[in-house]
């Protein structure tokens, strides 16, 4: 088991880092430009990590980034990787997404009390728009969820992905879910128009303000497993899983992909525009959803 | 800490112990009425909880601050509590209730913040409770013939149902009251934040309960919960009566958590996520099913220890800042670095994360709500909890992280140890409850039993299991700790070099450097930026004060009216008197 | 030893002698240049080109970021006032080493148009050390991106940065400071680590 989860957060590591600097590269070819090399995340991570020295404000903000990166494995381990497949389902049995939806909100909590302790008020600032986003941006997932869970009698994911193969995929089930979920995950991706918490025009690159070295390497890394899990969850989901590696990175590159395209085009919202929208459009498609499947199966 | 009356509060405890399941006790009054106390599970499973909490919060009341006659109060509202959960009739009951209101009222007033306009209205919502319940038990006796519990129960059935209607409605109200559901809960926030820090905590750990208790003694004792949802029909899978009530706790919920954000009042926060918090239980407590009161119960526990651990912590700040505001507060952590700790255990269990005890009661909740598919009531469940990270952060930040509002902070010692022992037992339960979510369900399937309902199923002491898939709370607790301490341990193998324990001005501040008089802290403004939210703004600008004071006004009018009548002429008034008499007579003779 | 830019101290004894670690290490930390985006004088103007779609400098890895702590490079760009001076000391300090400063434009260098200017400073090396100068009046962005092609050359070859400088000599660098910006200048939070590090007192 223990064999399992080390191989699974390094490969998580290593596609989320080449995630990132695919985004990176197809960013920079948008606006024009060649862009770095997809490797280009790689070579941030290792530098941060090998920086002399890293600030810190004492043991709170030591841990906090430890308690993200923590959040971010126990997201990643209880998200089954593969249809039918035994890797690492002994963890996945022990919880279901009740549990995952919370997990998902553990680690940046504990990133939020570093970020209070580091004291700097654009840190905290960030937090805040972060922490009100939140609601707007769970809402139309929480729809997603519940809709899903509702309509598979079962909040266990690994039997969604098995109905899934008898009644055909969830996302052309239900596709109203879908689209509130897809909607919901360009804000958990950071990507524009959504991305208020860390605005380095606004509040000074937001939560990580104060963080340097080791510990934004950390958080770096972190967000590449992070990032990949929330992938693989969409994948679970709505497209009924993966029996491979080839099959699920295709899969997670699809929405991926899109993501990016939908977040490069926009402008940044402020945080009542966001809420506001995300509390009208997504979460009216998300209720369409619901209600067709409470009430007409 | 006053050793003489803790152990007279340990008392009831070890008698409760003692008694061993099987209590029974009448007192006759007259021919027809008895006082009679019977334990039942689930009346024992609230006196565990609120003589438990009044033991922990007389560990931490400092006793030179406090008169004898705060104690004995204190005692007599534990035995009223006492007196109200064992209650096997209506009369004593009442009794037990009344004698909560006046020593509670009593209590709040002994504290130096206590203003007479908060105290009015305490007292008034308590009457109003008392009024409530009196015409429930007077209508019940009309048709029923007796107070006694059990009797009624038999024949509750037999009432004519727009009677059980009238019935079921004044008794929730009555004890909504007492649990604060939104409307109803005007009294609430000021009487929490005006009474004395500690009694605060008993306000809202457990007489907030006596309410929830009220409610089960209603729908699950009296009525019963399947007579409950053959009366209203049902709807989707559960009972139409259980939706109506799912809506109540849930918007009370979520107008509450918006509420809490935005006050600068420690225990104002505090008051406002109680009733949030209780919404919760409101929620769940109607649906009859199993899961739905067992979430109900489990939640009344969690909320329980985390209120308490909560308001003693900022009882302890309070006493030793003596500032009580957000703004004045801030940058603790590294003076009260262990009251800290405590205050994040409690607010992670309050926003309801995973390795902790907080989870478990959300999961079955969640459960019940699925169980029954009440999809939008969850799906506003699950908002009202991701609103409420925002205020727990809040809580956490506006105290203990960040910079220091006010010169004394830096000053600041760690609390005295009667502080934070009671914080300690109450952390150390919440962590136990993240690691064994599944004992507790050992002590709620005698009391479902007792409620005519199936019990949950069990296996074992890690486990939680629900119709949509169990976690393993063991096992979470124990991976987190695990995966923390790697990582944490790889973090200090890295070469590169911590630098700790910085000054705390020495921030990214654009280049500025800044100093004591720069202003820092942002928990004054958090929750602000959400008036311009225009969702959120329509519940912050709304408020039920309003609508009371102007019922206040309307009373003061119609009183001056009825006053007019005494004033001065000797002849109106006996033909008033006269006018009165007559028409009594012919009411009674037509009748 | 070998003398730097304005006569100090320059160990270049260990450049041949790194280890394999230290060499992928090196190569690593070439690779990625996070860059503190503080225009301090009008070369700022051509700081902005550099980094978007015209001259693209994200192609080296090298991006800007907001904060000083996440940063590896800072470019002082022109003329440096006495005021800004202070705030790009700040700056310095507050980045963690390995960090490096590049020096934009003959002001940087000598004060270019500015030598005589009472409230600009000459010498940028005097008071932070400077790891790399880029010639002109203004340099375009091609010569600042050859500039950090240069930079990453000597980060790739392990040759000793100015911050290894800062720390040995902060005694020199904070008298000059002081020199300009008068006796209570702003605490030094970080420098103040390093001496004590070192055992002395401020």
């Amino acid at each position: 088991m223990i064999l399992q989860i080390l191989e699974l957060i390094v490969i998580a590591y290593v596609v989320g880092f080449i995630y990132f600097g695919t985004y990176r590269n197809i960013t920079a070819r948008i606006q024009g430009r060649y862009g770095p090399t997809i490797y280009q995340s790689f070579f941030d991570s290792i530098k941060l990590f090998s920086k002399k020295s890293s600030a810190s404000f004492g043991w709170m903000f030591y841990l906090g980034p430890i308690i993200m990166a923590t959040g971010a494995v126990m997201t990643l381990m209880f998200i089954p990787l593969f249809n039918d497949s035994d890797f690492l389902r002994s963890v996945t049995v022990q919880g279901n997404l009740f549990l995952l939806l919370y997990l998902m909100v553990l680690g940046p909590l504990g990133n939020a009390l570093a970020v209070g302790t580091g004291g700097n008020p654009f840190g905290v600032m960030g937090v805040t728009r972060g922490l009100s986003r939140l609601f707007g941006l769970e809402l139309p997932f929480y729809i997603a969820i519940v809709g899903l869970i509702i309509a598979s009698n079962s909040a266990d994911i690994v039997h969604i992905m098995d109905l899934q193969k008898i009644n055909g995929l969830n996302i052309w089930n239900h596709p109203f879910l879908f689209i509130a979920a897809m909607i919901s995950m360009v804000g958990f991706f950071g990507e524009s128009p959504f991305d208020i918490p860390g605005a380095p025009q606004e509040v000074y690159s937001g939560p990580r303000t104060e963080f340097s070295g080791k510990f934004l390497a950390l958080l770096m890394s972190q967000g590449s497993l992070f990032a990949f899990a929330k992938l693989v969850l969409v994948t679970d989901l709505f497209l009924g899983g993966a029996d491979s590696l080839g099959m699920l990175l295709l899969k997670t590159f699809a929405i991926f992909i899109t993501l990016i395209f939908i977040g490069i085009v926009y402008g940044r919202y402020k945080v009542s525009q966001a809420v506001d929208f995300l509390m009208k459009i997504p979460t009216l498609i998300g209720l369409i959803g619901l209600v067709r499947i409470i009430w007409f199966g | 800490m006053n050793p003489i009356f803790l152990l007279l509060n340990l008392l009831p405890i070890l008698f409760l112990y003692q008694l061993g399941g099987d209590f029974h006790m009448s007192v006759p009054l007259s021919q027809e009425f008895t006082l009679s106390l019977v334990q039942t599970h689930i009346g024992t499973f609230f006196a565990y909880l609120s003589l438990g909490s009044f033991l922990l919060v007389t560990i931490a009341q400092k006793t030179k601050h406090l008169s004898w006659s705060y104690y004995v109060l204190q005692f007599v509202l534990s035995i009223a509590m006492f007196v109200i959960v064992f209650a096997g009739d209506f009369i004593t009951f009442f009794i037990g209730w009344e004698v909560m209101t006046w020593s509670s009222y009593f209590l709040i007033s002994k504290s130096l913040n206590a203003d007479m306009k908060s105290l009015q209205k305490y007292i008034l919502f308590s009457l109003g409770s008392a009024f409530f319940l009196i015409a429930g038990m007077v209508i019940t006796y009309a048709f029923t013939n007796t107070f006694d519990f059990a009797t009624i129960a038999s024949t509750f059935q037999f009432i004519p149902f727009s009677i059980k209607v009238t019935l079921v409605v004044l008794f929730s109200l009555s004890f909504f009251i007492k649990a604060g559901v939104i409307g109803l809960h005007y009294w609430v926030v000021d009487t929490y934040s005006k009474a004395p820090d500690l009694f605060s905590a008993i306000l809202s750990a457990v007489m907030s309960k006596m309410g929830i208790y009220g409610l089960f003694l209603i729908y699950g004792n009296i009525v019963g919960f399947y007579e409950l949802k053959e009366m209203f029909g049902s709807v989707l899978h559960g009972s139409s009566f259980g939706y109506v009530l799912a809506w109540i706790g849930v918007i009370t919920s979520i107008i509450a958590t918006f509420k809490a954000i935005t006050q600068d009042e420690v225990k104002r926060l505090l008051a406002y996520s109680s009733i949030a918090q209780l919404g919760y239980i409101v929620a769940v407590i109607g649906l009859g099913t199993s899961f739905g009161v067992a979430g109900a119960l489990y939640h009344t526990v969690i909320h329980t220890i985390i209120k308490l651990l909560l308001f003693i912590n900022v009882a302890a700040i309070v006493a030793q800042s003596g500032k009580n505001k957000f703004s004045e507060l801030g940058g603790l952590i590294y003076k009260t670095p262990l009251s800290f700790v405590m205050l994040l255990i409690g607010i992670i269990s309050l926003a309801g994360m995973p390795p902790l005890g907080g989870f478990a009661s959300k999961f079955m909740m969640y459960n019940a709500l699925i169980d029954t598919k009440f999809a939008l009531v969850l799906v506003a469940m699950l908002f009202s909890g991701a609103a409420s990270f925002l205020y727990c952060y809040k809580l956490v930040y506006g105290i203990y992280l960040g910079h220091p509002n006010s010169k004394n902070l830096e000053k600041q010692k760690e609390v005295p140890l009667t502080y934070l022992i009671p914080q300690i037992i109450l952390a150390l339960a919440l962590i136990g409850l993240g690691a064994f979510p599944g004992a507790f369900v050992t002590v709620i399937n005698p009391i479902l039993k007792e409620l005519l309902l199936a019990p949950i199923p069990y296996s074992g002491l890690g486990v939680m299991q629900s119709v949509v898939g169990n976690f393993n709370g063991f096992f979470v607790i124990s991976a987190f700790v695990i995966i923390f301490l790697v990582i944490l341990l790889l973090m200090f193998r890295i070469k590169s070099k911590a630098k700790n324990n910085l000054n705390r001005f020495d921030i990214s501040y654009c280049g500025e450097v800044p100093d004591k008089n720069t202003s820092l802290h942002y928990g004054y403004g958090m929750g602000s930026e959400l008036h311009r939210i225009k969702f959120v703004n329509a519940i912050l600008k709304r408020s039920t004060s309003n609508f009371y004071e102007s019922l206040a006004q309307q009373t003061k009018k119609a009183s001056q009216l009825t006053s007019r009548m005494y004033y001065g002429n000797i002849h109106n008034t006996a033909i008033i008197i006269l006018l009165f008499f007559s028409a009594l007579y012919f009411i009674g003779v037509n009748s | 030893m070998e003398i730097g830019f304005h006569g100090h101290e320059f160990d270049k004894a260990e450049r041949n002698t790194q280890t394999l670690i230290e060499k992928t290490i090196n190569w690593f930390r070439s690779k990625s240049i996070f860059v503190v985006a503080y225009g301090t004088g009008c070369g700022a103007i051509e700081m902005p080109p550099t980094f978007t779609s015209r001259y693209d400098a994200e192609r080296g890895g090298v991006v800007g970021v907001a904060t000083p702590r996440q940063a590896d490079v800072i470019i002082v760009s022109g003329y440096l006032a006495y005021k800004t001076l202070r705030r790009v000391i700040r700056t310095y300090e507050q980045m963690q080493s390995p960090k490096y400063v590049i020096g934009l434009g003959s002001c940087a260098i000598n004060g270019g148009m500015y030598w005589d200017s009472y409230n600009t400073i000459k010498k940028l090396d005097d008071y932070i050390p400077v790891d790399m100068l880029v010639n002109g009046c203004m340099p375009r962005p091609e010569a600042l991106l050859e500039g950090f092609a240069k930079l990453q050359e000597r980060i790739r070859n392990g040759e000793q940065g100015g911050w290894e400088k800062y720390e040995k000599n902060l005694e020199f660098y904070k008298k000059n400071q002081k020199k300009v910006l008068g006796e209570n200048i702003d605490p030094s939070y970080e420098a103040d680590w390093y001496m004590l590090k070192q055992g002395a007192t401020l």
